[in-house]
């Protein structure tokens, strides 16, 4: 009777006293019985303890560390979406000292076994020859690159694998998948585990867990000793923002220090890498290979594929050493390999397998496909090979139980065609571990990615990993849309090692170099580009906000609202201009045009594309900008009203978002200007920030000013712009009078002084102009300094009082429309020269030549 | 019979290339009726870096690099090679098709790799339900291989129009099949692919053909080309070659530069190259008999 009493009486707050595991299935935290297993009670007690606040709170701060973090899987797929691309759980995978040991040895034996293979593969074959591994199954992969062969001679070292694992119901562990290629989401773990830990230091604390930075410690100096430098170069060669691992790339490139590239950035010259930069050619010691090894060289493999440089598989052979992983590696991933690991580490290690793969038939086999195809109802079909990435998403699984005949019939055609490139599973259950959803914990099955390196000569396991949702609905392991992903904790009986940070490797030797560390091309332009939509945001929204507090009813006084529609005419185009409906009333029509400035998409000056133009090249900057850089902009993600997703509900609150918007980027350019080193990206983003300001100032004035108004129409006129150009408070000082044209174009037009002026600003790109490396096309008066040199002069001699005069007997002022047209025009083609000059070479494009056999004579 | 070939490539750009490589297969490999008696490359500009290497096939192969700007590029190979015909062969003595089809099904086994890497389909040579259907008529259970690939030699001669015009390298097997024209390699890829298809091994012979002039009629100058055929396996026989474009088994006419999985593995002359514009090739090969080349 008492029992029940308690076990009714359970506190209703304790979330682990209601997970209700599926009995039959083995779960991560709670045995059979139902009871928390030992090595995640230091967890669930501490956790039990938080009250519901403060467990929704910490989920609340775990969302919006990964919304700052960025940590995206496909970086521009989020643009205009409020989802959450990349989930947390709140909890972690913990795993006992024990467990650990198992899956320790397994993905040691794992990496030794791969190497082995790898070795004989791209060497003296016997593992095919003696039939151990069927040659029609590796043969037969178009992962399997001849090119490398004899290239690993002694040296075929598999430098980075990563295991997937999932457990069955009975608790038994098996390798779901495994990833030879590339790092394969390291990043990724690195990112979750330092972001988790924002929210749950005391909670790991508690649970004794082991730290990963010893790991990314050794992997750091084995990079170095691969390198055989100290001052090493070393690069992460990656596809691009596009592909989904990139956010990983960009992670471990800035924890790292290394550069990130991509292969139009590399070249091979007398089998040495190296990186292309303004100033030239710069050695790259090592490569990190974040790129599909198929893809890494047009000239011998896939002559499709442009992710690396031209004559990269000659410099390996050269020396296997410059690239980790080396090419090749992929075909380890096969996943028909599964069948014969059990002999093949028998033979060639003298040793049990440790951990099988998932049970799994390769369809090359006779006898295997016989079976699959008799039994096909429950089985799923997938590729033997999937390349990189994350494979197991459902489109690439075929799942015969939900196809029509008539598919059937084709995928028993295909089978018996290319039975070799498939491998077929058998329905099967899985383990769970427990999920944070709102309002309690869930039954959930997982997989757990585990990595290691090679470090001196020897495996090295992260002591964490990452772990991710897959859906178990129809018996398969799939990766659903939009899943979680957690961090795995290892726990350990020994105490905490002292923390030591990866920053103080590598400063045994420090070398002293400042300056220009060969700025590329492509980061060169997204610089410049980050200067402009940075401008043109900031100037958009100071031109919204002189509007829109122009419509206060307080300052129902004020008159002369024709010239703030003007204003905002500046920013729409032709056609835009055409679609506005015509407003009896001018506030309305101030309204109309603020509205579609503001969240119109697709214009070249609407504020929302503007941003998203912003947030593009910062996502592509990610690891040339600091976080605080990167956080301070990842504020105009975070709202709907900035992503275009929603509309500011009334005039003041938009004052307010616009007052908001004004202030983050005051806070970037503040940061930009204390923090980033002064070399050539730094030239190029400020040379982009004074064209923009330049551009948008001169047609602001040259719009309002061309034509001379009455005396209190133009003076609102001069107040609007000395606002916009937040020049107002200068003005005033020096000034006592109203603004009239001669002193406010002084103060606007030709004071180099004021930082806001166009002769600033064209001073400024002259000054950073002259900064700039001469090469690569040397020309003394190339077109974008004589352009400039023209502007400046012609701004300089400007004289204020000549240019306000109007012709005789009409309106217009001449002088100053032919200035300011000349300022327009020149303006985008100044930017068009710079572009041209220094970030579009035409020798740089890469070509592919192939004849086609000859003629028959 | 000895013959000396010479084999240029040309190439025109509209602007400078900053930097080029270049991967060649142009020097024979030697075989068992084959016999390299003298190879040289030539070219112009001089490459900064060029490396000959035998590749996974064991052809002779080289990289070369260029690392200044040029506007012009020759590739220019000559060599000196003696061809004997093969052995009078009765291609109804070959082993059953459908025998060598399952002797060569993956188990676990010794193989012949050399044998067994020109079993599985490749970029240019997939298999497609269009390429099953055109192949099954030539695989009569029991049918001799050899004849097999005769009869697919003959039906490809017959049924396919040579057209210089018709395809490119990216033309697949499937289109091929629809508009039934092309030139050797697309010949060659479709035997290769058929044999293939039934889990036979064939491979690509890459080479020359020595041409004769029509009757009365002087042989022009660097008329010739690359030419490109199929090698066949049987057991116990060895490699067979089938030329699909002439209808014929090479005798000492052919002369093989190399052997692949297909014309990627093997294309004669292939580059990436940094700027460059737009190019034009120029091709000139000259397959001349050794008694007559006295001038």
């Amino acid at each position: 009777m008492t029992t029940m009493i308690e076990g009714i009486g359970t506190p209703s707050g304790d979330p682990f006293a209601d997970y209700a595991a599926d009995g039959h299935r083995f779960d991560e935290m709670v045995d059979a019985k139902g009871k928390v297993r030992p090595h995640w009670t230091p967890f669930t007690k501490r956790f039990a303890e938080f009250n519901t606040e403060e467990r929704e709170g910490r989920a609340e701060k775990l969302r919006r560390l990964v919304r700052e973090n960025g940590i995206a899987q496909e970086l521009f797929a989020e643009v205009h979406s409020t989802d959450e691309p990349w989930k947390i759980d709140l909890l972690p995978l913990i795993l006992s000292p024990t467990e650990w040991q198992l899956l320790e040895t397994a993905v040691v034996q794992r990496a030794r076994l791969y190497s082995t293979i790898l070795t004989d593969l791209y060497g003296g074959q016997s593992l095919l020859r003696t039939g151990q591994i069927p040659p029609q199954l590796l043969l037969g992969d178009t992962a399997f690159l001849r090119p490398m062969n004899g290239a690993l001679e002694g040296r075929g070292r598999l430098s980075f694998y990563a295991a997937d694992f999932t457990r069955d119901t009975e608790g038994r562990w098996r390798i779901l998948d495994n990833h030879a290629e590339t790092v394969a989401g390291t990043g990724f773990a690195l990112a979750n585990r330092v972001v988790h830990s924002h929210v749950s230091s005391d909670l790991f604390r508690d649970a004794n867990a082991l730290r990963l930075a010893p790991y990314f410690n050794a992997m750091y100096g084995e990079m170095l000793s691969r390198s055989g430098r100290d001052d090493a170069t070393i690069a992460i060669l990656t596809p691009g923002p596009h592909h989904e691992d990139y956010f990983g790339h960009a992670y471990l490139a800035r924890y790292f220090g290394f550069l990130l590239v991509e292969g139009g950035d590399l070249r091979v010259v007398s089998n040495r890498i190296y990186m292309k930069t303004l100033e030239g050619l710069r050695p790259i010691d090592l490569v990190m290979r974040c790129v599909a090894g198929a893809q890494s060289d047009p000239l011998q493999l896939d002559p499709s594929g442009y992710l690396g440089p031209a004559g990269l598989v000659q410099a390996l052979r050269t020396n296997p050493d410059l690239a980790v992983n080396t090419i090749g590696t992929a075909v380890l991933e096969n996943r028909g390999l599964g069948p014969y690991l059990a002999d093949l580490c028998k033979g060639a290690l003298g040793e049990d397998l440790v951990l099988p793969d998932h049970k799994r038939w390769w369809l090359g086999e006779a006898a295997a496909a016989q079976h699959v195809l008799g039994n096909l109802e429950s089985m799923a079909i997938r590729r033997a090979q999937e390349g990189t990435g994350r494979p197991g998403l459902p489109q690439h699984v075929l799942i015969p139980a939900e196809m029509s005949a008539a598919e059937i019939e084709r995928l028993r055609t295909e089978i018996r065609m290319h039975g070799y490139c498939y491998i077929a599973e058998e329905k099967s259950a899985f383990a769970t571990l427990p999920s944070w959803k709102p309002g309690g914990l869930k039954a959930q099955s997982f997989v757990m990615r585990l990595y290691a390196t090679l470090v001196d000569g020897e495996y090295r396991v992260m002591p964490g990993g990452i772990a991710l949702d897959i859906d178990t609905e129809n018996g398969f392991a799939l990766y659903p849309n939009g899943g979680q992903s957690r961090d795995v904790w290892v726990t350990s009986e020994a105490d905490a090692a002292p923390h030591v940070s990866r920053l103080r490797m590598g400063l045994q030797s420090p070398k002293i170099t400042r300056g220009g560390t060969g700025l590329r091309s492509r980061i060169a332009d997204d610089l410049f580009w980050l200067g402009r939509y940075a401008e043109r945001a900031d100037w958009i929204m100071r031109l919204l906000r002189g509007a829109i507090s122009r419509l206060d009813p307080d300052l129902a006084a004020f008159q002369h609202r024709d010239v703030i529609i003007k204003a905002l005419d500046v920013l729409l185009s032709k056609d835009e201009k055409k679609g506005l409906v015509a407003l009896p009333r001018q506030n309305a029509a101030i309204e109309q045009r603020a509205r579609m400035i503001m969240s119109g998409r697709g214009r070249r000056y609407g504020l929302v594309p503007t941003l998203d133009n912003v947030h593009q090249v910062v996502s592509l900057l990610r690891d040339r900008l600091s976080v605080e850089l990167w956080r301070t902009l990842q504020a105009f993600r975070t709202s709907p009203v900035w992503t275009g997703d929603a509309e500011p509900e009334s005039l003041p609150e938009a004052l307010e978002w616009l007052d908001q918007g004004i202030t983050t980027l005051a806070a970037f350019n503040g940061m930009a200007a204390e923090n980033m080193t002064r070399n050539y990206g730094w030239n190029f983003m400020e040379i982009g920030r004074r064209v923009e300001r330049a551009a948008n100032l001169s047609e602001l004035l040259g719009a309002l000013f061309s034509e001379a108004q009455g005396e209190a129409a133009e003076a609102a006129g001069l107040t609007f712009a000395l606002e916009v150009a937040d020049s107002i408070l200068t003005y005033r000082s020096r000034y006592l009078s109203a603004p009239v044209l001669p002193l406010v174009l002084d103060l606007l037009l030709i004071d180099e002084t004021n930082p806001r002026s166009v002769g600033y600003q064209l001073q400024a790109i002259s000054y950073h102009f002259d900064a700039l490396p001469q090469s690569p096309q040397p020309a003394p008066q190339s077109g974008e300094r004589k352009l400039i040199l023209n502007l400046l002069t012609r701004v300089k001699l400007a004289d204020v009082h000549e240019l306000a005069k109007t012709g005789p007997g009409n309106q217009s002022r001449d002088k100053f429309k032919m200035l300011f047209t000349q300022l327009v025009a020149d303006l985008p083609e100044l930017s068009e020269a710079i572009t041209r000059r220094y970030f579009n070479l035409t020798e740089d494009e890469i070509k592919r030549i192939h004849p086609r056999l000859g003629p028959r004579p | 019979m000895i013959f000396e070939v010479s084999h240029k490539t040309l190439y025109h750009y509209t602007a400078p290339v900053a930097q080029a490589h270049h991967l060649v297969h142009l020097a024979p490999r030697q075989h068992e009726r084959q016999r390299l008696i003298a190879h040289s490359l030539l070219v112009e500009p001089e490459p900064a870096a060029r490396s000959d290497f035998t590749d996974y096939f064991g052809n002779p192969a080289s990289t070369l690099a260029i690392e200044n700007k040029h506007t012009k590029l020759l590739i220019h190979s000559r060599c000196v090679v003696e061809v004997t015909a093969p052995a009078p062969l009765d291609l109804s003595a070959s082993a059953p098709w459908d025998t060598v089809a399952r002797q060569l099904l993956p188990a676990r086994k010794a193989y012949d790799i050399d044998v067994v890497q020109y079993l599985m389909p490749s970029h240019h040579t997939p298999t497609t339900p269009a390429l099953f259907d055109f192949a099954r008529p030539f695989f009569e259970p029991g049918r001799p291989i050899l004849e097999c690939a005769m009869d697919l030699t003959t039906a490809i001669f017959k049924h396919f129009a040579y057209d210089n015009a018709a395809t490119e390298i990216a033309t697949t097997i499937d289109e091929l099949l629809k508009i039934r024209r092309g030139v050797c390699q697309d010949f060659a890829h479709l035997l290769i692919a058929s044999m293939r298809a039934f889990g036979l091994p064939a491979r690509y012979v890459s080479g020359y053909l020595l041409t004769r002039p029509p009757l009365g009629k002087e042989k022009l100058v660097g008329a010739d080309a690359s030419h490109a055929w199929v090698s066949v396996w049987a057991p116990e026989i060895g490699w067979v070659d089938f030329d699909p474009t002439n209808d014929l088994i090479p005798r000492d006419e052919h002369i093989t530069i190399a052997y692949g999985r297909d014309f990627q593995d093997v294309s004669p002359v292939t580059g990436v190259l940094l700027g460059g514009g737009k190019h034009k090739i120029d091709v000139a090969v000259d397959v001349v008999p050794a008694l007559t080349a006295t001038r």
